[in-house]
């Protein structure tokens, strides 16, 4: 059976739910204002594990009020079981689809329609409701991978000293993560994001060689180990960049996952930073991270994020569902898929057969 | 005939063959079990290597020629230990 199927999110009920902060908010944002439309379309074939039993879980698109909606989503399979869901620790929404092995066609397409704002902190005091704020306190717990005692403590201590006011506290840490490390093009993915990793690199070369899931993590650490709740945010570049081409992306975004940093400040709110792309604008534009360029920059990214990036989830060492057979998920930013219960390597896309395309909307 | 010669090959290799269980320290996530597997399939005469992060076990099917020695020395170079699993 062929089965094609749309969830409309909306034409209708997304414009009602952008409406408040995307297009009206007192009439001062239009389209041309900083919102952008893309179409992405997500394409798997795994019909070469001819006698094997496949399972997938494809991380969607959240929503964040103001800044990011998946207005629409379609998915075309064949497979017995399919659904959308977000049961998990952290509410990541996923699409699954289960093959059985005596499936001929393994494959599954997923359509999508996502509207990006350029999400930028103005610093400014709010009133942040007080759900948040309990909610935010999860995210200064250590997990399997954010560990926040040990060297992360010592480090922590070491880089805030006696700085109580928690925004100069992020800051610091941030600084501390542009200062003292680097791009490695070596590192597979998105890095293993392993703090003591990075902090054993640090005691052993004088600096710490990464990539965006590395330095979020660190960042993650030492900020949760300095009373700062912090998180990883998986996503996806989706299109080019207004700053500087090593923050952007061509149609082909297979391999275009990029993880940013979320922090809390109680009267601010949830607050955007990314020191992992100011050591990768370093390396791509050959440019020394003292330059005016690399400072401004650095600058922009403490409080900013583009609209050219898509945030997936903020998982991290959590549990799937349904159940997988290999356990807890470290991070959820590519699509996890087992063969007869064993782990497909999603940073070899041509081996896993996974395509992911993306197109800007014309205004 | 060639079939035939080919289908007997295979059955001799399996009546030959010994699965070990093994189980396997230190992987920290699930990319792990992707090392470990390279590893063990590297080893001569292993015919099929399942790695489970979750159990942290690996079930081998290999020659009666490879020993837990080999696999273990192979596992140790990408930075896990094995021993067969109780």
């Amino acid at each position: 059976m062929h089965r094609r199927e749309f969830i409309k999110i909306t034409a209708v009920s997304g414009a009602i739910c952008l409406t408040p902060s995307f297009l009206t908010a007192s009439s001062t944002l239009t389209l041309k204002e900083g919102l952008s439309v893309y179409k992405l379309s997500w394409k798997f074939d795994l019909s070469h594990h001819s006698a094997n039993a496949c399972a997938l879980w494809v991380p969607l698109p959240s929503d964040i009020s103001g800044f990011q909606r998946l207005i629409e989503l379609g998915d075309s399979t064949e497979a017995e079981t399919h659904f959308e869901s977000d049961h998990n620790r952290y509410g990541a929404r996923t699409f699954y689809a289960l093959w059985e092995k005596s499936a001929v066609s393994k494959t599954l397409e997923l359509s999508m329609n996502v509207a990006l704002r350029d999400r930028q902190c103005d610093f400014r005091p709010k009133r942040i409701c007080p759900d948040e704020m309990e909610n935010a306190k999860a995210f200064l717990a250590p997990s399997a991978h954010i560990p926040t005692d040990g060297a992360v403590a010592k480090v922590a201590k070491l880089i805030v000293g006696g700085e109580k006011n928690p925004l100069k506290k992020a800051r610091k840490i941030y600084d501390w993560i542009v200062e003292n490390s680097y791009r490695d093009e070596n590192v597979h993915g998105c890095g293993v994001g392993s703090p003591n990793a990075m902090l054993s690199q640090l005691e052993r070369d004088g600096r710490m060689g990464g990539k965006c899931l590395d330095m979020s993590a660190l960042c993650v650490a030492l900020m949760r180990a300095s009373g700062i709740p912090a998180r990883e945010v998986m996503g996806i570049r989706v299109g080019a960049s207004r700053l500087s081409p090593a923050f952007g992306a061509s149609e082909d975004i297979t391999k275009a996952q990029h993880c940013k940093v979320e922090f809390f400040i109680p009267n601010m709110g949830w607050i955007p930073c990314d020191p992992a792309d100011i050591t990768k604008l370093v390396l791509k534009e050959g440019i020394d991270k003292n330059s005016p360029r690399a400072i401004e920059l650095a600058n922009k990214f403490f409080g900013f994020w583009e609209n050219n990036w898509m945030a997936l989830n903020h998982a991290r060492d959590f549990d799937l569902y349904p159940a997988n057979t290999q356990g807890t998920l470290d991070s959820f930013g590519y699509p996890y898929a087992e063969v007869d219960g064993e782990y497909l390597d999603p940073f070899e896309p041509k081996s896993y057969r996974y395509t992911i395309r993306s197109t800007k909307e014309a205004k | 005939m060639g079939r035939i010669v080919l289908g007997l090959l295979l059955l001799a290799s399996l009546a030959y063959a010994k699965e070990w269980k093994l189980h396997i320290n230190g992987m920290h996530c699930i990319a792990c079990t992707l090392a470990v597997k390279k590893a063990l399939m590297g080893v001569s005469g292993v015919q099929e290597a399942k790695v489970n992060f979750k159990n942290e076990s690996a079930i081998v099917i290999a020659d009666d020629k490879v020993t837990l020695r080999m696999m273990q020395d192979a596992v140790a170079q990408t930075g896990y230990s094995a021993a067969v699993q109780k």
